[in-house]
């Protein structure tokens, strides 16, 4: 019932991040979701801390607090990953009031569709970790048009490439919708089939 | 009867008498009333108490912004509803109404005494008081607030009221049928547009209904009733009454519920429309004055409208406190109508400074324009702060189409008379929000304390919270913190509109689907043979599976035992109907499925079959099945139950998006074939009593082959020698149609050797003894093939879906959980399920360091012990000593062995036969 609209800050584990970057002396605590609420108390005390006690001046050393240890920037790329649920990096949308043009069967309710989530270019398989790395875990910041990959479950039963205005919530797909900004140029330049 | 009921007059039907009770008292009213204008009809004004102090409460107006008149509602054969607003209510015959949030009545409540505290029950007071002493919390006050707070008492009967959801489509949807609302329906529609109109009431018209104004020349009624003829003769043109627009969304979509005379059975509309013409109208707002929330104190047009709607006189002696000229006149000619006295029409220089009157207004004070105090004895007051346009459902939604809001222009109507009189002689409190009890004093208190934000106003007082939505306090609150902080309304803004714009049943978005409707069910082939034999069923994802076949007098664990010890001794069989099953035919079939699977499957020779696993792109294990090679280009493939649905749609997104290069065809074959396993030691004797056209011998039919042919020289299968449970097994699969005789064939045939169906306890107990891995349990979405000690079926010359992440330095650290076996170190003791592993038995209180859980724990009916497999820290490399299988929700410690992960068979001999 309730609705808001808006990009939730949840990395790919649904866990929050907390401590160090690659740049000196940088130190986020951020992504918490919907689960910060209760765990940010406890967290914000041990960063203050060891905040405080750090030697910032050339000491590398790690002296990270054992609890925030787990919820390193790093675990992407090393496989460290948190993943209570087990589920993966593979990120949803709680929608289900939407029209969405799919290109072969016309616009149709949301709640025929699986989300699949933003259009990636998935490298080769033989690519190095760190490609893999950078396909799975992160993505660029939202635009004014997101090219999002959807499976018409309930219809055509075809992946289809859509794209989502996050502002306006407009749809557009080839072959019918609106198109703002003409994303199937967007897409071409970006080397899609 | 009817004491205050006019002689004649009103959209009635007099003829229609109805029935019911209120407080236990006898009642009449008539076809047409709403609950409200009936026990106005009898004067009956004192309805409720409100929330906080208990102060008796009226009926403030007549339609669905009503904030005080709360009640409990049962019709003949109906669930009791709570909350329900009497004026929303269409009364019924053998209605059952009663009043909330008093005891022992709404007459004398003893609740009442609680506004002798009201100067520390103030905004905020439970973030402030009932803090010491700290342990009086639970014990006490919460006891105690719990028991005051609140509203109706909730039915916890099973709700025996009837609900749905249901789709329409149209050009354009029209809210609301006012003047407005029908002209604009009638223009669409007679342009050739399919148009829905939707009315919240029972009637269209809106104020139309009763107003006494004149619309395009006409009296209202004239007009309204050559407009309804004109809508009766459009077919493009449909109109839903009593269905009220509760939440506006994305794409065209309104949501709505129609509902029926009491407001319980509901059905949940979905409308998408092209176009969305908003005409909900207007709500009339109440003036903030000490005691403005006595019964007898309703708001003007509604006093009008139970007049000429209901045919009511609310009272016999009134005061009217309206600011608008126009609307003043139209009052008083309503009260004369009515036969009412006007015992003062106050004009716009008055102040209302206290009004008297226990359990109904009895006399109003006031200051005049000479500043003289004044009074006088009544027992109504007619009043009107202006009229603010009802835009919320507009306003839902973000951009596009969001109505921008000018909070200045929306209450441009609404007058405000900033107090000029002498604060000491103010008796009583000035209610902003009657249902929750929120008075002027509260939003001083919340600005005097840095709650300055409205939506920080809303929260700490709670106003606008509750069921009416603030729809006659909000415009109040707003003027009201432009006086107490001196800024600008426009800068002062407005809470946030979200859905629902009133209160909808749970029931009505639940719709039907409940109980066996709501999922869909899925049973296998074999569901009705099973059920014939007694056997027990479970649930699994949407599939009802056999869990069990007792014979009469058997327990579960019994009747698990026997069917174990007859797969191992002798032979069993079982349904496998559910496993996914997929058809990849193709030029690059065996590409595709060497970039899925992490299996070398260049080497699989046609008939011959192989057990494959599939990561995740992240390298994490994600299902298991096996790959058939049928013949040239063709193979088949099984995923596990749970994940069929999942990594259908992963295969599917990979040609589909990622490969379209891929010459490859997928056809889901899952429900074209029944499939039962036979095992046990005399599987292959029973296969050959079946009758198949082929050599079935070890060397012909080895293990990890697939042959096609026909049963009984007639019905065609395809059979697999693969297996689960250890044992020497075959997988029959015949066209899904043939279930019954398939099953019917092997029960009978395998009389010979004492066969036994089995279900899923057994299914789960052989495979834990052997050692193999499941889905959910073993694969949970963390680890990965080496750590389950199936590193060694990695193909090391591909790269495949997961191989590259898989390389992460995490993933490859010794000290990673391995699957290991447990058994109870005094060789008996049960095992705990769901438990951790811990190199010291758990002592209460403490928090011991784990390192590692079970994934599975059972009694072995072959080895008559306790085994458990889990997952480990460092595996069976760990030289770190005794472990312990610690369960602090049972508080138990069991010392355990590590083992290797396979109970039965190591060396995998039995599989051959």
């Amino acid at each position: 019932m309730r609705h808001w609209s808006g990009t939730a800050d949840i990395p790919m584990d649904g866990n929050a991040i907390v401590g160090e970057t690659p740049i000196d002396n940088l130190y986020i605590n951020c992504g918490w979701g919907y689960a910060g609420f209760k765990t940010t108390p406890a967290v914000g005390w041990n960063l203050a801390q060891w905040l405080a006690q750090e030697n910032h001046h050339g000491n590398h050393k790690d002296n990270t607090p054992e609890m925030l240890k787990a919820f390193s920037l790093r675990r992407f790329s090393d496989d460290a990953l948190i993943d209570d649920a087990g589920i993966g990096p593979y990120p949803w949308l709680h929608w289900h009031m939407l029209l969405l043009p799919c290109p072969h069967c016309g616009n149709r309710d949301e709640s025929e569709f699986d989300y699949g989530g933003r259009s990636v270019e998935m490298p080769a398989l033989e690519a190095a970790t760190m490609d893999w790395h950078q396909t799975l875990h992160t993505r660029k910041p939202m635009e004014e048009w997101v090219e999002e990959f959807w499976f018409h479950t309930a219809g055509c039963e075809r992946w289809v490439r859509l794209w989502r205005n996050p502002i306006t919530h407009e749809f557009a797909s080839e072959f019918i919708g609106k198109f703002v900004g003409d994303p199937v140029d967007n897409n071409k330049n970006n080397g899609g089939q | 009867m009817q004491p205050r009921r006019l002689k004649k007059g009103g959209l009635i039907d007099r003829s229609q008498r109805l029935q019911f009770t209120f407080n236990n008292q006898q009642l009449q009213g008539y076809s047409g009333d709403s609950l409200a204008s009936a026990l106005l009809a009898n004067n009956i004004h004192l309805v409720a108490r409100s929330i906080k102090y208990h102060r008796p409460r009226g009926i403030l107006s007549a339609g669905l912004e009503e904030t005080s008149a709360l009640v409990t509602c049962k019709k003949i054969n109906g669930v009791s509803v709570v909350n329900l607003k009497a004026t929303e209510v269409q009364l019924e015959n053998g209605l059952i109404a009663s009043s909330q949030n008093c005891w022992p009545g709404v007459r004398f409540d003893i609740g009442s005494l609680l506004q002798l505290f009201s100067a520390i029950l103030n905004a905020g007071f439970y973030y402030k008081t009932f803090m010491w002493p700290k342990a009086a919390w639970h014990r006490f006050y919460e006891k105690l607030i719990r028991r005051i707070a609140g509203q109706g008492r909730v039915n916890a009967d099973y709700d025996t009221n009837l609900y749905d959801n249901r789709n329409a489509f149209c050009d354009v949807l029209v809210i609301g049928s006012g003047s407005t609302g029908l002209s604009a329906a009638l223009e669409a529609a007679e342009s050739g547009e399919s148009v829905i109109l939707i009315e919240q009431d029972n009637q269209l018209g809106g104020s139309a209904l009763w107003e006494q104004t004149r619309i395009d020349l006409l009296p209202a009624a004239k007009w309204l009733a050559k407009v309804a003829g004109k809508v009766e003769a459009l077919d493009n043109l449909r109109v839903m009454t009593r269905t009220l627009a509760f939440g506006h969304y994305d794409h065209g979509c309104i949501m709505a519920v129609q509902r029926n005379q009491t407001v319980t059975d509901a059905i949940a509309w979905r409308f998408r429309a092209n176009r969305i013409t908003f005409a909900c109208g207007a709500t009339e707002q109440p003036l903030v004055f000490p005691g403005n929330d006595r019964p007898g104190i309703m708001l003007a047009a509604s006093v009008r409208q139970y007049i000429y709607r209901y045919g009511v006189a609310p009272g016999k002696r009134a005061v009217l406190a309206i600011r608008n000229p126009a609307e003043r006149e139209l009052t008083r000619q309503a009260l004369i109508h009515a036969g009412i006295e006007i015992a003062m029409d106050l004009d716009s220089g008055s102040q209302i400074y206290s009004t008297r009157g226990r359990r109904h207004v009895h006399r109003v004070y006031w200051v005049d324009e000479q500043n003289h105090r004044q009074n006088t004895n009544c027992d109504l007051v007619c009043m009107s702060g202006g009229w603010v346009p009802n835009q919320q459902l507009a306003s839902q939604i973000s951009a596009p189409g969001k109505v921008k809001l000018d909070v200045k222009q929306l209450l441009s109507d609404t007058e405000w008379n900033v107090p000029k009189i002498d604060i000491s002689i103010i008796k009583g409190l000035s209610f902003l929000d009657l249902q929750n009890d929120v008075t002027r004093k509260d939003l001083e208190l919340a600005v005097g304390e840095g709650y300055e934000h409205i939506e920080l106003v809303k929260r700490y007082t709670t106003l606008g919270m509750g069921t009416d939505q603030g729809k006659t306090a909000w415009p109040n609150a707003i003027r009201e913190l432009e006086r107490i902080s001196g800024r600008d309304i426009s800068d002062i803004g407005h809470t946030t509109f979200r859905p629902a714009y009133s209160p909808v049943s749970i029931g009505a978005l639940v719709g039907a689907q409940t109980d066996h409707y709501m999922t869909p069910i899925r049973r296998t082939p074999f569901h009705q043979s099973f059920s014939k034999m007694g056997c027990v069923f479970q649930t699994s994802g949407d599939w009802i599976y056999s869990r069990y076949f007792p014979k009469p007098g058997e327990s579960m664990e019994q009747a698990v035992e026997r069917e174990v010890l007859a797969v191992r001794h002798s032979i069993g069989c079982v349904d496998m109907s559910t496993l996914g099953k997929v058809d990849v035919k193709g030029r690059d079939a065996l590409e595709f499925l060497s970039r899925l699977y992490i299996n070398n499957l260049d080497t699989l020779q046609i008939g011959r079959v192989r057990y494959v696993l599939m990561l995740r792109e992240d390298g994490i294990l994600w299902d298991d099945g096996i790959v058939a090679h049928l013949g040239d280009s063709h193979y088949l493939i099984t995923m596990t139950t749970a994940n069929a649905g999942a990594v259908w749609k992963w295969m599917n997104k990979l040609l589909h998006l990622h490969w379209p290069e891929l010459d490859v065809q997928l056809t889901s074959v899952s429900d074209h074939w029944a499939s039962l396993a036979i095992a046990g030691p005399n599987a292959r004797h029973l296969l050959a009593r079946l009758q198949p056209d082929f050599e079935i011998d070890r060397d012909n039919f080895p293990f990890a082959s697939i042959r096609q042919g026909l049963l009984a020289n007639r019905l065609p299968c395809r059979i697999l020698s693969v297996s689960f449970s250890g044992e020497l097994s075959y997988e029959i699969n015949v066209p899904a149609g043939y279930a019954v005789w398939l099953f019917e064939q092997v029960m009978h045939k395998g009389v010979h050797y004492d066969i036994a169906a089995y279900g899923l306890e057994a299914l789960d107990i052989l495979r834990i003894e052997k050692g193999h891995i499941s889905v959910g349990t073993e694969i949970d979405g963390r680890t990965t093939p080496a750590d389950l000690g199936l590193g060694g079926m990695q193909s090391k010359s591909k790269s495949f879906i997961g191989s590259s992440l898989l390389q992460r330095p995490a993933l490859g650290h010794s000290n990673r959980k391995k699957l290991v076996g447990l058994t109870p170190a005094d060789g008996h003791s049960p095992i705990p399920v769901a438990s951790h592993l811990c190199h010291a038995p758990w002592q209460p209180g403490t928090q011991p360091k784990l390192v590692g859980n079970l994934t599975a724990s059972i009694f072995s009916p072959t080895l008559q012990q306790p085994i458990a497999l889990a997952l480990l820290e460092n595996g069976q490399s760990d030289s770190q000593g005794k472990l312990w299988v610690i369960s602090p929700l049972e508080n138990r410690s069991i010392e355990v062995t590590v083992v290797p992960p396979c109970f039965v068979d190591p060396k995998g001999e039995r599989l051959h036969g």
